[in-house]
């Protein structure tokens, strides 16, 4: 029962090891082309993210170019004392002169020398207080650069007004001109039309988002809008320096490209690959399961092939039991004593270190060493009194007898010797062969000392069993003569071992 | 079977090898930066006490700034006094170094130099390197300043900008302690531009209505970070934790807004 419990653990294990290594490839080819995937995406979203980026910075460095320039002019007209109506004068022709540029503008205007100024029409109510304007303060804590101001955003459009606006050389002057970012949000727009399901996102430095491909989404603060997907790019950007990260958010994943453009603002190129990663995971799992499967349905077969295998190891042994009873039937005195035989010469194999097959084999060989005994005639068998030289001679032809009929089948042919050469002695006293020493197989010396102290400690017609102590000094007496010392040895162990003399015909 | 769970234990074990699992420990000097810091319930802070609006003596005599106020409220999260000490801008490094400060706080430009030596913060606010001349002054570009005396403060990044830039030979240069004793010798005409950081500059000018001009270009742009011993990781990180938190909650931004009208910070 052991044995076959092993089996099927080894069998368990094999397919274990079968569809580890299955799902391995599996698994390598799956990360093969997950990578390929997700570098293809990268390098289009780079191309993509560049593109717009590359526009966007073109925007607005146009911006703080127009406003760098008007303020070297205003700076010189300043250090060189002009008029004010000088300067407004040329804050005019400069809003004319960017109107017509590329830039979508209403003007350029400032607050100089303690006037605001106007480069258009407009005139400012009486409340208008131009050092309190987010232009003015955003200018001055600026100090010297351009300023990009608070983007203000028109709801009903969802555009976005911006003002880059600088500190002029006094350092409380300042020049400041509106420009509208509809062509930004026009870039990001366009930039998701395009195949790839993204999207671009313009983010300022405190994460407001200035262009979006979704409109809806211009003007919020990504910063402090927690749970969305944008709080969580966010959160990303802050924690890393990567240009390139994945992130997974509400069971999507996606591929980010972060590039900076003028001003410190951040573009974003944003995909969505939980389709193609999807499909792509998919397959892997359908392919694992498929294997499992297979592997389990190839599993079980062999289990259930393992079974009949033992079922017929099973009736084989029964058989040759049933055998051996047949044999002891024979003989009224000898009830069980292939039995013992058997169990007694499989215990010095485990002892001498036999593996569990030859044990096995060993046991087969005991059960069947008096096999012979079957061609011995019932009356010679039972004779309670002294036998006669010739009823002693037909007792001795049994070895032969059963190493024919044991011979007779192939599967039991190797069982024989232990029929033939059980009464055979070490120094070559014994019969039918008088072989001597290591002449005689292991085997049936082994069988030997387990049928001379079985025949010793069973009852006989005309004795009991012979008391411990006299058994263990014949096979003392025994050894180097009737028996392999060593196997002799291993018997006087079983016996010191034996403390209440259990190990006999009870 | 043993040999079998040896075998799956073997393919397991290389698996987790080729894998990477199991984390590195990568931790060479135990660094006690932080917990020293903790320990001693004070941070000292050093700084050039005429910077301002970083680091500089208000009229009621005490430090404040920027800076100062930045790091007032890490000190508040984290638990620590905040020790202001003033140092000499020229001898900071010795001073960090030597254990009498824990960092230097005080628009810090970043440089490759400096990072040799230091181990600095993120940068959280940008300057520019920008001459200023007084009114009467006819200089209206770098050029102008030719046979000119410039002034500039000793051991900062102005003066090694100034070194390297065109008109370096052509001009005689004066270095000064603080940027504030600069500028008031500016307007005694000792000197006749003078070379610093514009977040100073503009600053100066605003609060004291004083008529000075910047000219228009500049010596390039810097990055300000806070800088702190090179082996001391730990304080340096959670003092970046705890400034990200702060820019998170609004805080910075109101403390920027506090000083310069608007959050011009770049804390990321």
């Amino acid at each position: 029962m052991q044995r076959n419990n092993s089996f099927s653990l080894r069998g368990i294990a094999v397919s274990g090891l079968v569809i580890l290594f299955f799902v391995g490839i599996i698994l390598s080819y799956y990360f093969m082309l997950l990578s390929e995937t997700r570098e293809r995406i990268t390098k289009t979203g780079e191309l993509n993210a560049m593109t717009s980026a590359e526009q966007i910075d073109q925007y607005l460095s146009q911006g703080i170019v127009t406003i760098n320039l008007a303020c070297y002019t205003l700076d010189s007209m300043i250090r060189s004392e002009k008029s004010q109506a000088e300067i407004r004068g040329f804050l005019v022709d400069q809003s004319n002169a960017v109107l017509n540029s590329a830039l979508k503008t209403t003007g350029m205007y400032g607050y100089i020398k303690g006037d605001y100024l106007d480069g258009t029409e407009w005139v400012p109510d009486a409340d208008f207080i131009p050092t309190e304007r987010p232009w003015y303060i955003d200018a001055r804590a600026n100090v010297g650069r351009v300023a990009v101001v608070d983007p203000y955003i028109d709801m009903q459009t969802h555009t976005t007004m911006i003002t880059f606006a600088k500190t002029l050389c006094d350092a409380k002057s300042v020049a400041a001109i509106d420009v509208s970012m509809d062509r930004l949000q026009e870039i990001t727009e366009k930039s998701s039309s395009q195949e790839h399901t993204g999207m671009t996102i313009v983010l300022d430095r405190k994460y407001r988002v200035i262009a979006h491909s979704d409109r809806t989404e211009v003007g919020k603060n990504y910063l402090s809008e927690n749970g969305t997907l944008g709080n969580a790019l966010v959160n990303k950007l802050r924690s890393s320096d990567e240009k390139y990260f994945s992130i997974q958010h509400g069971g999507a994943d996606y591929i980010v490209y972060a590039g900076t453009v003028s001003n410190d603002w951040l573009c974003l190129s944003v995909f969505d690959t939980t389709v193609e990663f999807g499909q792509l995971r998919n397959m892997m799992l359908f392919t694992v399961f498929v294997v499992i499967l297979v592997v389990s349905i190839l599993l079980f077969m062999l289990l259930q092939l393992n079974r009949k295998y033992e079922q017929i190891a099973q009736l084989s042994v029964h058989a040759v039991e049933a055998i051996a009873e047949a044999i002891d039937a024979k003989d009224s005195y000898t009830k069980g004593h292939s039995d013992r035989v058997a169990h007694y010469a499989k215990e010095i194999g485990r002892r001498y270190g036999y593996s569990e097959k030859q044990q096995d084999e060993l046991y087969m060989m005991g059960l069947l060493h008096d096999v012979g005994k079957i061609g011995i005639p019932d009356a010679v068998i039972n004779k309670p009194g002294k036998l006669t030289e010739e009823e002693f001679s037909s007792i001795k032809t049994h070895p032969d007898i059963g190493w024919h009929i044991l011979c007779k089948t192939t599967e039991l042919a190797r069982l024989a010797m232990g029929a033939r050469w059980h009464h055979e002695q070490f120094n070559g006293g014994g019969y039918p062969d008088r072989i001597a020493g290591n002449d005689i197989p292991e085997e049936a010396r082994i069988i030997a000392v387990a049928d001379a102290y079985d025949a010793m400690t069973s009852r006989r017609s005309y004795r009991d069993a012979l008391p411990q102590d006299v058994v263990r000094q014949e096979i003392e007496n025994g050894k180097g003569t009737q028996f392999d010392p060593t196997f002799a040895n291993i018997m006087l162990k079983m016996i010191d071992e034996d403390h209440d003399y259990q190990m006999r015909d009870q | 079977m043993k040999k079998m769970l040896t075998v799956l234990f073997c393919l397991f074990a290389a698996f987790c090898l080729l894998t990477g699992c199991g984390g590195k420990t990568n931790d060479p000097k135990s660094d006690n930066s932080l917990q020293k810091v903790l320990e001693a319930k004070r941070f000292v802070l050093g700084l050039d006490v005429g910077f301002p609006p970083m680091g500089f003596v208000d009229e009621k005599g005490t430090i404040t700034g920027f800076d100062i106020d930045v790091a007032q409220e890490v000190c508040n999260r984290i638990g620590v006094t905040l020790v202001k000490q003033g140092i000499d801008w020229d001898t900071k490094e010795d001073k960090l170094n030597d254990g009498t400060i824990d960092c230097i706080w005080n628009g810090l430009s970043i440089t490759p130099e400096r990072s040799k030596t230091m181990n600095f913060s993120e940068p959280y606010m940008k300057n520019e390197l920008i001459f200023v001349v007084s009114a009467e002054s006819g200089a209206k570009g770098i050029y102008d300043l030719a046979g000119k005396t410039v002034g500039v403060q000793s051991g900062a990044t102005a003066q090694d900008a100034l070194k390297s830039s065109d008109i370096f030979s052509k001009i005689s240069v004066k270095t000064f302690e603080d940027n504030l004793t600069l500028l008031r010798q500016l307007e005694q005409k000792t000197v006749d531009a003078a070379l610093m950081d514009s977040v100073v500059a503009y600053y100066y000018i605003f609060s004291n209505d004083k008529q000075f001009f910047v000219l228009p270009s500049s010596l390039g742009e810097e990055k300000y970070a806070i800088g702190f011993r090179k082996g001391d990781r730990k304080l340096r990180d959670k003092v970046q934790t705890v400034i990200s938190e702060m820019k998170a909650d609004g805080t910075l931004g109101k403390i920027s807004k506090k000083w310069f009208g608007s959050d011009i910070t770049i804390v990321k």
